[in-house]
């Protein structure tokens, strides 16, 4: 097609290639010039179907397999394999990376991704069909180009600039060969008048996190300070217009004294001034006071229209005593243009009286301003990186205790210092354990999700905390790119993306907000895709753990062990299930499934130093959910109290009701026996009794036995074929029997062993020992499994309440030792 | 902190205290470790004799056990390994109006704490001090400790531990101004709850020594006393503590012991076939170091608070007498 083969191109000759090509796309005469690999547009997942095997093979596997589990061997993985939940997504070919971001909006408030960008534009453009699908295609160059010239740079740009130079210049160089302009340049001119395109461009790189959180603090304070000192502006203009004027008049007077100088007695005019206090030297010194606020003024408004004022949040420090000595700095300026502005209020309306005023304004201070004035003074911003923080520690510690109002961000480029997890995240969770601190933690990726918490933490009141994970390669031939694994670290829950709210006054699951990105509702994050199983297709979901996470690095790769489709054996499991249950550690071994560049899938046998960082993972994830009120042991407990309370209500009103019953019962039986007994002696006593003579005794026993509600029962129900009801009365009669579930709760040690396994069916009285509250409330399994805990083996399980029970034969086995 | 109490002027104070009242953190020992009953027993005692959280005070030194004051929503000092002791008595010195408890392991104690555990039974302060024992260093994974059985197995002794234990009851029972000496294991919820309560009650520093199951160290150092529950010898007096009948269904060896006899209390202390169970030892009559020092200065907020009112009544307009 054209000379794209050319060698030693110089940068004009490679833009004009480019714009060549573009010509080409437009003229519509030519499929375009870099077709897309054709297996990544139609990516699927499929697998066929696992090989069978006897039980020989089985064991010889999972020994083979066991080995590697234990670190005792090792072998290299293929190449090109990612996480099947996330393989889809990185084979898509419309997938990129989110950078560079646009920090714009009035107070620097709002973050725009590229996509938005364009969308922005889309809309803007007002262009019509084929009009529109020529300015799709060129957006699309746009956005490419502003992938591979901002995505990956630290630095920023002025995005109208930007706009201009790359999409407008380029796009009528482009178009307007055919002599006439296209009616998109028109659209395009429009555009930066349209859309207030104004911002900063900002790629992804280690500076990224720092520029936009002082770039947005910057501007949100320029804004506060226009807002509080709301005449600033005015008032610079008039008190200048002040000084023009006592300038002219001084100047002026000057004349005339020049003019006149030679009718004049000096020594007779000396007197005069000696004499009286004369008004122009008292204009005098007001003219330099005037001068004087005027500069100050003057400088301000510099200061806060153009990039100058960014500088005192911007300013970088790799520890924190400079960072004071600058913040300090920042302090002594505001309160000085605070006071600057009052007096210019004053001498504005000529109401500055020195003798009344000029002590007050020389010893102006904190004291004298209004809350809103007080915090324009700028908190302290510092930037550290991790590996900064760890050398500062003890300083940094201090600080974070000493309970200023500091705003803190700290910054990993790499999580993993070899294979040891660096405490990064450590210094967030000290943060949020002091409880004061606004907290929000974000890889850089996900920066977008987080921008409002971010903004909140800015405009706390008090200290703010910002732990921030950008990767930055150090790895050659990563498996995926850098803004994937960074992104993929909050959805592994190594770095969870989370804010809090140090203020106490609310509760804190309200405080504690787990962002819906990642799924704050389950344990770990799940993906589904469809998979093709021979000629059947299906939806399968895929977790993604800190497993699949430590494989995208290459360092770790070494904990994973291929399993070949002829290998598969039964005691693999997945690891999501292995980590559920550590009983299953004994006898099988967890994988994870992955997919190669083809999407076939595969099985990796992870090793046991994976499961215990994904374990150690899971374990501080879920005091996570439980800050934020997902799955809170605490409302668990309040909820068993209350439970505890109703049965108890209920249970007091069933003995009051059994209670009159029996009395009735009793009254009744009573006047029933001697009823019965006077009817006896009555009949005794009658002749045709004494006739009989004999035969005293069967009726006499009889009738106390024969109560009357529990009298024979009706013919079909005693002719009912099943003995069920008779062994039920049996063990009424018997009263409490070993059939039941009981705890000798005064021996209870409180170790709260069977409360881990379930805190429905096992609730702890007022003097905190247990006792079964809802044997209903879980399994029988659960409950044998107590027993078996219970340290000083005071749980009796009893026989199962559910007979439809799975292993109730091997259950009631397993029971039997403590229900004796 | 100090000055008026608007508390103690307007009696606003009639608040019921429940067991959770006392409950800070979530305990955090591993499953089935001795030390929750104690945290248990403790709690039931405060909550019984209805004991404001601000009045009481837990210090520990470093262990598993010295975790204690975390899981009390009291005034806690989480001290140094050895420590407790000397601090717990300058908290009380200053501030008598404090309950002090001191949690200890058998290591803070009777190993890097020794000295301070040989004077603190000498001077006799009025506090209670229990010692966690489990015949191990728990927190840091398993070394010996004095206690530790002869021939265990541990990091320090890896071959079987070549002394023999330490007998921290005959070691107490030897020190001059000793008042209250008690033994008991934490596996009988009932009897320790009323062994610290007899302890709370003694005037006095009130030793007890606990045998704390840690089923992670030493699953099996109580297993014999467990299995054979006579080699436990139930001290019962009327004057002491009294063994509840259903306790004694399962414990069957119990024995009248007097506690002011305290040759009769060395005997049983240096039987290691059957251990003593209950109080071996108490005596009112020994003067408490607390008392012998008074603080000449105004130390308590209530004491503080009296000496204020005193002035201000100087500034005070009197009615006038005739
Ligand atoms: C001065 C000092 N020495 C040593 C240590 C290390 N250390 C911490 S806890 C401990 C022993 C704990 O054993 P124990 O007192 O029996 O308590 P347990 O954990 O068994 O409850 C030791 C030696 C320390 N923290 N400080
Ligand atoms: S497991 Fe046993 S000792 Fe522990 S809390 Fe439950 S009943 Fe009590
Ligand atoms: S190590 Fe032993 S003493 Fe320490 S918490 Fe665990 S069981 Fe208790
Ligand atoms: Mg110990």
């Amino acid at each position: 097609m054209t000379a794209q083969k050319t060698k030693g191109v110089s940068p004009s000759q490679k833009e004009a290639e480019h714009l060549l090509e573009e010509l080409e796309q437009f003229a519509g005469d030519a499929p375009s010039s870099t077709p897309k690999q054709t297996p990544d547009r139609d990516y699927h997942l499929w697998m066929e179907k696992p090989a069978e095997q006897d039980d020989e093979r089985q064991k010889a596997l999972y020994k083979k397999h066991l080995t590697f589990y234990l670190g005792e061997t090792s072998a290299p993985v293929p190449e090109g394999l990612l996480p099947a939940g996330l393989a889809p997504l990185a084979h898509n070919p419309a997938a990129h990376s989110p950078f560079p971001v646009l920090l714009t909006g009035e107070s620097g408030t709002e973050l725009w991704t590229l996509d938005h960008i364009m969308r922005k534009l889309l809309e803007a453009s007002s262009l019509k069909d084929e009009a529109l699908e020529v300015y799709k295609r060129h957006l699309a160059d746009l956005e490419r180009r502003l992938l591979n010239e901002y995505g990956r740079v630290d630095h920023f740009q002025d995005f109208e600039e930007v706009l201009s130079s790359l999409a407008l210049q380029a796009f009528k160089r482009l178009t307007s060969a055919n002599g006439e302009d296209h009616p998109a340049v028109t659209a395009l001119e429009q555009l930066s008048m349209n859309v207030p395109f104004k911002g900063l461009l900002i790629g992804y790189g280690p500076e990224t996190v720092r520029h936009l959180i002082s770039r947005s603090q910057a501007a949100t304070w320029r804004k506060s300070v226009y807002d509080t000192l709301d005449r600033l502006e005015e008032l610079t203009l008039s008190i200048n217009a002040l000084v023009e004027s006592a300038q002219n008049a001084e100047r002026e007077s000057d004349a005339s004294n020049t003019a006149f100088s030679d009718s004049i007695d000096f020594d007779k005019l000396k007197e005069v001034v000696q004499s009286v206090p004369s008004p122009s030297s008292v204009d005098g010194s007001r003219l330099k006071r005037l001068k004087k606020i005027a500069d100050s003024l003057n400088t301000w408004h510099d200061i806060l229209n153009s990039d100058k004022h960014a500088a005192v949040f911007l300013e970088k420090f790799t520890s924190t005593d400079p960072a004071r000595a600058h913040t300090e700095k920042a302090r002594r300026e505001i309160i000085g243009l605070i006071r600057d502005y009052h007096l210019a209020v004053l001498e504005e309306k000529h109401r500055f009286d020195a003798g009344k005023h000029q002590k007050l304004f020389d010893d102006f201070s904190e004291l004298m301003m209004s809350d809103e004035e007080i915090r324009l003074i700028p908190p302290v911003l510092l930037f550290l990186d991790a590996r900064q923080a760890a050398e500062h520690q003890e300083a940094l510690v201090a600080r974070m205790l000493s309970g200023e109002k500091i705003k803190i961000s700290i910054q990993a480029t790499s999580l993993l210092d070899g294979e040891r997890l660096l405490p990064l995240y450590g210094w967030a969770r000290m943060a949020t354990a002091l409880n004061r601190f606004y907290v929000v933690q974000t890889p850089l990726p996900a920066i977008r999700d987080m921008w409002d918490e971010i903004r909140g933490a800015l405009q706390f009141e008090g200290a703010a905390f910002f732990s921030f994970y950008t990767l930055i390669d150090e790895e050659e031939n990563a498996p995926v790119a850098d803004y994937i694994r960074c992104g993929a670290a909050a959805a592994s829950r190594v770095f969870p993306l989370y804010a809090f709210n140090g203020q106490t006054a609310k509760p804190l699951s309200e405080r504690f907000f787990l962002s819906p990105e990642i799924q704050p509702q389950s344990l770990w994050a799940v993906n589904s895709h469809t998979v093709r199983v021979g000629d059947e297709h299906g939806e399968q979901s895929f977790t993604f753990t800190p497993a699949e996470f430590f494989y995208l690095h290459k360092g770790f790769q070494t904990h994973y062990f291929p399993v070949s489709r002829e290998e598969e054996h039964a005691a693999l499991i997945p690891l999501v299930d292995f980590l559920k249950d550590t009983r299953l550690h004994k006898e099988h071994l967890p994988y994870i499934t992955m997919a190669d560049g083809n999407g076939e899938l595969y099985k990796l046998l992870v090793d046991e130093f994976i499961v215990d960082q994904c374990a150690a993972i899971a374990a501080d994830w879920r005091v996570m959910q439980e800050w934020s009120g997902i799955g809170n042991s605490w409302a668990a407990q309040a909820l068993a109290r209350h439970k505890a309370a109703l049965e108890e209500e209920s249970e007091a009103k069933i003995r009051e009701i059994t209670e009159s019953y029996e009395a009735r019962l009793n009254a009744d039986r009573e006047q029933l026996t001697s009823e019965i007994i006077s009817n006896l002696a009555a009949g005794l006593l009658s002749d045709e009794m004494i006739r009989l003579g004999s035969g005293l005794s069967a009726p006499v026993a009889a009738p106390p036995s024969a109560a009357p509600e529990k009298s024979a029962p009706p013919q079909e129900d005693s002719a009912a074929p099943e003995s069920a009801p008779e062994a039920e009365a049996e063990e009424e009669d018997e009263g409490l029997s070993f059939d039941e579930a009981y705890i000798d709760t005064p021996l209870c040690t409180s170790c709260n062993e069977c409360r881990n396994i379930n805190s429905d069916m096992f609730a702890y009285d007022a003097n905190k020992q247990a006792y079964i509250s809802d044997v209903n409330a879980g399994t029988y399994r659960q409950l044998v499994m107590a027993a078996e805990n219970c340290p000083v083996k005071i749980i009796h399980p009893g026989k199962p309440v559910n007979p439809d029970e799975p292993d109730l034969e091997d259950l009631i086995k397993r029971a039997a030792p403590f229900n004796g | 902190m100090f000055g008026v109490s608007i508390d103690n002027l307007l009696n606003l104070d009639q608040k019921y205290y429940q067991m959770d009242d006392y409950q800070s953190d979530i305990p955090r020992w591993c499953p089935g470790c001795g030390d929750n009953g104690i945290l248990t027993a403790t709690q039931r005692l405060l909550r019984e004799e209805q004991i404001a959280p601000e009045k009481t005070v837990f210090v520990s030194g470093i262990g598993c056990s010295s975790r204690f004051p975390h899981y009390m929503n009291t005034y806690g000092f989480h001290s140094l390994h050895g420590r407790a002791l000397p601090i717990a008595e300058g908290v009380k010195i200053r501030r008598p109006d404090l309950h002090v408890f001191v949690n200890m392991g058998d290591g803070d104690c009777f190993s890097i704490g020794a000295a301070h555990w040989i004077h603190a039974l000498r001077y006799n302060m009025n506090m209670v001090a229990m010692v966690h024992d489990n015949n191990i260093y728990g927190l840091t994974k398993k070394q010996a400790s004095p206690t530790t059985p002869k021939g265990l197995k541990s990091n320090t002794t890896p071959r079987g531990a070549v002394l023999e234990p330490l007998n921290p009851l005959v070691t107490t029972l030897a020190v001059s101004n000793v008042s209250f000496v008690a033994n008991v294991v934490e596996w009988i919820p009932d009897l320790l709850f009323d062994v610290i309560k007899k302890a709370f009650h003694h005037k006095g520093f009130s030793f007890i020594r606990i045998l704390q199951r840690c089923p992670h160290f030493t699953p099996h150092v109580f297993d014999p006393i467990m299995n054979e529950p006579d080699r436990l010898r139930l001290l019962t007096h009327d004057d002491g503590m009294v063994i509840p009948d259903a306790i004694k269904k399962i414990y069957k060896n119990v024995e009248t012991h007097d506690p002011s006899n305290i040759h009769k209390a060395r005997e049983y202390a240096s039987d290691t076939e059957t251990i003593p169970i209950g109080i071996l030892f108490r005596d009112e009559s020994v003067p408490t170091y607390d008392d012998i020092r008074k603080p000449t200065k105004p130390n308590t907020p209530s004491v503080i608070n009296e000496a204020l009112q005193r002035e201000f009544d100087k500034f005070g307009i009197k009615p006038k007498n005739d």
